[in-house]
Parts: C-alpha cells; sequence; structure tokens
C-alpha cells in the first residue's frame, strides 16, 4: 500500500495535533502530497453570503478573499514546524464540514483522508467542535470512496514501522475492502495480520433470548468457515497473520484484542445504514465507539476503490 | 454621485461586476454609495404609466385605512403592534406615496427611496396574509413585490438581492453552480447512493421521461444529499426521471430582488429544458418560492399566454401525496414518528397554492396518530415562518427578521411540538435560524429523509449482502 496523496482534514486547533503529526510523517515517508484542508464555515442564513466560522461560531463573509489567505497563511503557520520536507498544500472550503471533505476527497483523487477526533476538553473550540466532529467523522466514515485514518490518540509508532495491524471484519461487502486494506498495509509494512471477529451478543439479546452456548459455539463456527472462504483464501503466499473469533459487543471485543496484540492500528468498515435522524443515532456506532477508545489509529475503509488492485 | 460603482440602476451584466460587488463585504460601499444614488424621476414615472394597471390603483384608492389588516400581519403582531408596521400604512406611505408624487410632479428623494427599500424588504415577506383578511381583499403582498420591482429598476435593493439576482443572470443559478458543477455532482451522488440502492441513477438530459425535476441550487452546492435522496425516492417508487444539465435551477432570487428581467431569464431556461426534453410532467423540490416563482409566476413572466409551464408542473408535496395514496411507495407504519410533530405551512404553495388537504394526508402517513399537532393558526391562515420573501439572506435585516422569528417560535412553542416538518427551503432555514437564534429544543426536516427512514424497501431493490 503506498500514497501519493493524503488528505488531511483539519480544523488546525490542537483538537487535530495527535492526526496532524501521523499525516505529515506519513506524507513525508511515502514522499506523498498532503493536502491540508479546513472548511472554513459553514453556511447559514438562506442564500447569505454569511457563513457560520467553524471554530469560533462567528459570522464570516465566506467570498472574502482576504479572510481565506488570513485563515491559509495561519493554518501555515500552524503546521510550519510540522512542514520541513513534506510537500504540502492548504485549502479551503465554505460549506458542511462532512460533505466538503467528501467533494475536495473526490476532486484530489487522494488514496487516504486522515482526520482527527478530539475527546478531551482541552481547548475552547473542542466542545463545538465535538459536535461538528461526531456528524462529520460518522458521515466521511460512511461515504468515502477511499480508507479513512481517524488519530484520536498520541500515535508514536511511525506507520511504516507498524508491526500489529487488528483487522475486525462483520464479514459484509464493506469489510472486505477493509480486509484488503489491512493485508495490503500489513504486506507493505511487514506488519503481523489480526483477522479479528466477534459474534454480536448484543444484536441476539435485542429478540428477547440470550443464545444458548450450543448456539454461539455454532456461530463461532460458521464464522471461522466464512474467514476460510473470504479472507484466508486471498492470502497467496502471506503467512504472517493469524485468527480470532470472540463473542461479546463487538466494539468492546475490537478493543480487548487490539489491547491483547498491541495493535498499531486497527481497520474495519463502517457498513451500518444511516437514514435514521443523524441527530438522534448514538455517537455509538461499531467503528465511533473503537474510534473513541482505541489507543492506536483506526482506519475505516468501505469502498474497494483505492484499496482493490 | 448620482451612480455608484457597485449601487447602480445597471442589472449584474458580468462575473466580473458580480465577483466586484460579492468583494465588498456586507456591501459596506454598497450600501454607502447608495445614500447618494439619484432617483430617475422619468423612468419612475414611465414605469408607472406601463405598469401601475386598475388593480394596483384601484387597491392603492380603495383602501378605507380600516386597519383591519394590522392583526393579519405578523411583522405587525412581533413588533408591538407598532402602527407603523399596519400593511395599509406600509404600502401607503412607501408605494403609494411614490404614485401620489409622481402624478403630482413632486420630486421623489433618495431617502423615501430608502426608506421604501427598508419597507419593503424588512417589513413585508410577500406571504400575502393580510389579503385575506381585508374586507376588500387588497392584497399588501402583491404591491410589495411590485414595489420591489420599482426599487430595483432605480437599484435600490438590498446587497445580496442585488447580487442573487447577480448569480441567475450570469449562472442561471441562485449561486455559483456551473452546468460541469451540476451534472458531475449528479454523477458524484449516483456513485454514493449506488451500495445501498443498487441500480441507482440520476439520468442526466433523458429524452421523453415521465418526470423532470429540478430544484434549488443550494442542494448541489451545499447539500447534495437532498439530491440523493431525490433519486433514492424516484428509484424507490420506480420513477421514469430526468434532470436536465441546464434548466434545474428552480428558485428565484430575482423573484424577491424584483428584477422581473432575471426572472424571465431564468424560467425560460427551465422551460427550453421542458421544450427539449419532452417529460411527460416536471416535479419541483421542496421549495415553496421556487414553486411561485417557476410554476405560478414563471408562465407569465416568460409570455406564456396559457398562464402555464410547457408541462404540468406539480410540487413536491403533491407528488409525495401521488405515491403514498397510490401505494407506490409504501411506508411501514411502525417507523412512523412517535415524537410530537408539527408542520409548518409555506405561504407560497398552501396559502397561495390551495395544498393544505394534500399534506395532512402525507402527515397521516409519517406520524403515528396522536402525535401530530397543528399550529395556530393553520394551513391558508398560517404565519410566514419569519424569513420568507428574501427576508433570510439579508445582513441588513438580520436583527428584524431575528425579531420576525419569534412569531414562528411562538407558535411552535404552543404546540409543544419537538419535530417541525417543513418541506420549503425558506421554511427550513428560519426554523433552523430561530432555534440557533432561541435554542427552544426543536429539530426540523424535509420530508425527503423521514420518506426513506420508513419506506418499506421491496426485495428487488435491497442491496445484495455479501
Amino acid at each position: 500500500m503506498y500514497y501519493e496523496k493524503i488528505l488531511f482534514a483539519t480544523t488546525a486547533s490542537p483538537a487535530c495535533d495527535n492526526a496532524a503529526k501521523v499525516a505529515f510523517d506519513m506524507a513525508m515517508k511515502y514522499d506523498a502530497e498532503l493536502v491540508v484542508f479546513h472548511v472554513l464555515g459553514v453556511p447559514t442564513r438562506g442564500f447569505s453570503t454569511q457563513v457560520t466560522d467553524v471554530k469560533t461560531g462567528e459570522l464570516e463573509e465566506m467570498y472574502d478573499e482576504n479572510y481565506v489567505a488570513l485563515v491559509k497563511e495561519e493554518i501555515q503557520n500552524y503546521y510550519e514546524s510540522l512542514s520541513d520536507q513534506v510537500n504540502v498544500r492548504v485549502e479551503t472550503a465554505v460549506g458542511v464540514p462532512y460533505r466538503e471533505i467528501l467533494r475536495q476527497a473526490r476532486t484530489e483523487d487522494a488514496d487516504l483522508i486522515i482526520m482527527g477526533a478530539n475527546n478531551r476538553d482541552e481547548d475552547v473550540s473542542s466542545t463545538r467542535y465535538r459536535g461538528v466532529a461526531g456528524e462529520t467523522l460518522r458521515k466521511v466514515a460512511k461515504r468515502a470512496r477511499c480508507p479513512l485514518a481517524i488519530i484520536s490518540r498520541p500515535c508514536t509508532t511511525c506507520w511504516k514501522l507498524f508491526s500489529n495491524i487488528v483487522v475486525a471484519t462483520d464479514f459484509s461487502k464493506a469489510a472486505d475492502s477493509a480486509f484488503l486494506y489491512a493485508l495490503k498495509s500489513a504486506k507493505a509494512v511487514g506488519a503481523r495480520l489480526y483477522i479479528f471477529h466477534a459474534y454480536d451478543l448484543s444484536a441476539s439479546y435485542v429478540g428477547g433470548k440470550a443464545p444458548t452456548q450450543g448456539e454461539i459455539e455454532t456461530h463461532v463456527k460458521q464464522a471461522e468457515q466464512k474467514v476460510k472462504e473470504k479472507y484466508l483464501s486471498r492470502m497467496g503466499d502471506f503467512d504472517n497473520y493469524e485468527v480470532a473469533i470472540w463473542e461479546g459487543t463487538p466494539y468492546v471485543e475490537i478493543l480487548k484484542y487490539a489491547r491483547a496484540k498491541q495493535a498499531d492500528l486497527i481497520v474495519l468498515a463502517h457498513h451500518t445504514r444511516e437514514y435514521a435522524d443523524p441527530e438522534d443515532a448514538e455517537f455509538g456506532s461499531t467503528v465511533e465507539e473503537v474510534v473513541l477508545r482505541a489507543p492506536c489509529p483506526v482506519a475505516s475503509v468501505n469502498h474497494p476503490d483505492k484499496v482493490s488492485d | 454621485m448620482p451612480e455608484g460603482t457597485l449601487c447602480n440602476k445597471k442589472p449584474i451584466q458580468t462575473k466580473e461586476e458580480l465577483d466586484a460587488l460579492l468583494a465588498d463585504k456586507s456591501g459596506k460601499v454598497y450600501y454607502e454609495e447608495m445614500k447618494s444614488l439619484d432617483v430617475d424621476m422619468d423612468k419612475l414615472k414611465s414605469a408607472f404609466k406601463n405598469t401601475l394597471k386598475s388593480r394596483t390603483r384601484t387597491w392603492l384608492d380603495m383602501c378605507a385605512h380600516c386597519g383591519l389588516c394590522a392583526d393579519s400581519c405578523f411583522l405587525y403582531n412581533v413588533n408591538k403592534r407598532d402602527p407603523k408596521q399596519v400593511p395599509s400604512y406600509k404600502i401607503q406611505t412607501t408605494l403609494g406615496e411614490l404614485v401620489r408624487r409622481a402624478e403630482k410632479n413632486k420630486p421623489v428623494d433618495n431617502e423615501l427611496m430608502r426608506y421604501c427599500m427598508d419597507t419593503a424588504w424588512s417589513k413585508c415577506t410577500c406571504c400575502n396574509r393580510c389579503g385575506s383578511y381585508c374586507p376588500y381583499g387588497i392584497d399588501m403582498g402583491v404591491m410589495f413585490s411590485y414595489l420591489r420591482g420599482l426599487l430595483y429598476a432605480q437599484g435600490f435593493v438590498p446587497w445580496e438581492l442585488k447580487i442573487g439576482s447577480g448569480m441567475h443572470r450570469i449562472f442561471r443559478a441562485q449561486m455559483d453552480v456551473t452546468t460541469e458543477d451540476w451534472v458531475e455532482t449528479c454523477e458524484w451522488m449516483a456513485e454514493e447512493s449506488e451500495d445501498e440502492w443498487p441500480g441507482l441513477e440520476i439520468p442526466v438530459d433523458k429524452e421523453g421521461a415521465d418526470v423532470m425535476y429540478t430544484c434549488n441550487a443550494r442542494e448541489p452546492k451545499h447539500y447534495p444529499e437532498d439530491l440523493a435522496e431525490a433519486a433514492i425516492l424516484f428509484h424507490l417508487t420506480g420513477e421514469n426521471w430526468t434532470v436536465p444539465s441546464t434548466g434545474w435551477e428552480q428558485t428565484s432570487l430575482s423573484m424577491f430582488a424584483g428584477d422581473w428581467e432575471a426572472c424571465r431569464m431564468q424560467v425560460e431556461t427551465v422551460y427550453d429544458a421542458i421544450e427539449r426534453l419532452q417529460p411527460k410532467r416536471v416535479i419541483g423540490t421542496e421549495c415553496g418560492h421556487a414553486h411561485r416563482a417557476t410554476v405560478v409566476e414563471g408562465p407569465y413572466w416568460a409570455g406564456r399566454k396559457d398562464g402555464n409551464p410547457p408541462a404540468p408542473y406539480i410540487h413536491y408535496v403533491e407528488w409525495v401525496h401521488e405515491v403514498l395514496t397510490t401505494g407506490r411507495l409504501k411506508l411501514d407504519p411502525a417507523k412512523r414518528i412517535k415524537v410530537l410533530t408539527t408542520y409548518q405551512d409555506s405561504c407560497n404553495y398552501i396559502r397561495n397554492h390551495g395544498m393544505a388537504d394534500k399534506v395532512r394526508e402525507i402527515m397521516d402517513y409519517l406520524v403515528e396518530p396522536g402525535y401530530f399537532i397543528e399550529m395556530t393558526p393553520n394551513r391558508e391562515h398560517n404565519y410566514c415562518c419569519g424569513g420568507g420573501g428574501g427576508f433570510n439572506g439579508v445582513g441588513k435585516y438580520r436583527p428584524q427578521r431575528n425579531v420576525a422569528l419569534k412569531c414562528k417560535r411562538d407558535q411552535i412553542l404552543a404546540t409543544g411540538a419537538k419535530l417541525v416538518i417543513s418541506p420549503c427551503h425558506n421554511c427550513w432555514d428560519a426554523i433552523r435560524d430561530l432555534e440557533e437564534e432561541y435554542k427552544i429544543g426543536i429539530k426540523w426536516s424535509f420530508l425527503k429523509p423521514l420518506l426513506i427512514e420508513m419506506a418499506i424497501v421491496p426485495d428487488h431493490l435491497k442491496p445484495a449482502e455479501e
């Protein structure tokens, strides 16, 4: 897996610092162009030319070239210490953040999107940002055609030196792409690949009846078979992998497993249907829970576009 | 300085002129120049001679100043019943005054023109509610719309609306969305939806389709998922549909601006698309003023003698009503909305185009019995959202607009509803803004996402898993 163009979507604030370090480091190591992308503001007030600034909540003129130039310069300064030896371009847009990130990724034909996920209240804009970020992450993860790497905590290991990659699958079509990305990444950096599936007991409880031990075992066996058919058959001569099937609440099991295996990267697909009122949807799909709690970067991959041969 | 570089009587003709106007942050220079803009009396007199017809003359003359229109105006009510907000006062001191002065050969000064502008765009949303309450049927909304045209021709128009009508003139859309942008957005949205909706297409320029779909430029510009949602619903109902590569923009900020020439240019683009593609009928998006502009008023702007667009042209709610009542779109009753819900009647297609019953029937499908509550007043008597007629987007009048939102806020609060269904872009925006401004804890939605969430998807349209 190599990257020619990486799109780093950022608020250019401490909320994205951990992600910035990974983004600039990857761009340098892979000799990729780094597009630092910032959504200036969200359109508001009907057809008005004003937008609500994402960071400050203030109203700004979206057609004001001086304002845009000022913000671009601010972003450049903010990342100056990381920019050495990196081919960086700063781009801005006005619009709904998730939509503009997707639009930019499409226009740039980016190979990877990197975003931060903030979970602490360390800067003034973070509370506001988190509200936007939750929706933004969810929607970008769902719709992006290329892999999306989400970095919420400091990542001290260089991407190229990853030694343990966990791919969590639910056997969906989207998960095929997640698997391919994990496999290619593992091959490329010489990491060990851990293929993991958690049989979802929480969903079983929805029916009102917990599965018996026998049923669980049957499911685990079926999952083992699926792993063989879907994934092991595609390994070629790559043999640095292992498989585990657990049961429980998927995001909890994924996190436990990743911790046990000292994962450097967790790869998974975001496949939930999403037409429920996004405001109502709990901040709690598997991907989001994993992102919030994982000690390492999380990559969401849903589409084959950038990962298949 | 009679004519400003930015504020003048000339309509926007080039992209450069438009950019220059946009570069003038918040219209600072523009409004400064307006203070010394001359009034062309000959032009005003000839406009009256050519366009001030008997109806308007009669309305102005016969007004008995009885004041019965006062309570009908939400702006009068939310502005502490200020007598200067009584509709008849507002129109008599503006259009009435201009007419009287022109007839008596008295000069019209700059200050009066600016008063007329402030009144026409910040004290009337052209919701036409007063017309329903005047014992003589005098409709101040219609007259204010006429006044806006006179003011636009003299250069006295709010900055954003000069830009808006300029956008229509340059891009044939209310925002800078080119044909390439639009077609690309269609491809993008089809691509984004194809996983969940195998076989979904957004066919561009298909001739002889059953349906041609038109929308609001803000959708491709900022909310393209609205287009994707329209496509999903057409896909679900098996509609043979298309969008035109040009002539897809149904809205008309030029109507809010009173730029009648731009109105004609815009609507002719849509009619040309209809003539070119020959669809059986046209369906517009969830927008009130777009319907008024393209379906109700547009045929007259375009000089169509029969007063109709080239093909039957219906509002989105009419289509939704049709597919629900005929069973082409089936909703899962178990998924009906179970929070207290109300509905915002859009002036432009409820009061002014009679669709109140159809919308109520749609609500029966969407909302669990017992969870739907009407605003008071409602249907044809409902109040404007508070941001209609261009009010939402004009920065100069934002304080007045925010006061205007109080009417809708209090109506919604009185219902206790937590969700406001609002199939109109302008109303949707106003309700969004009133939540931001007053934080009353409500949500608001168009119909499309609700319908998709509740739709029963036939097996053959579901994605094959694995």
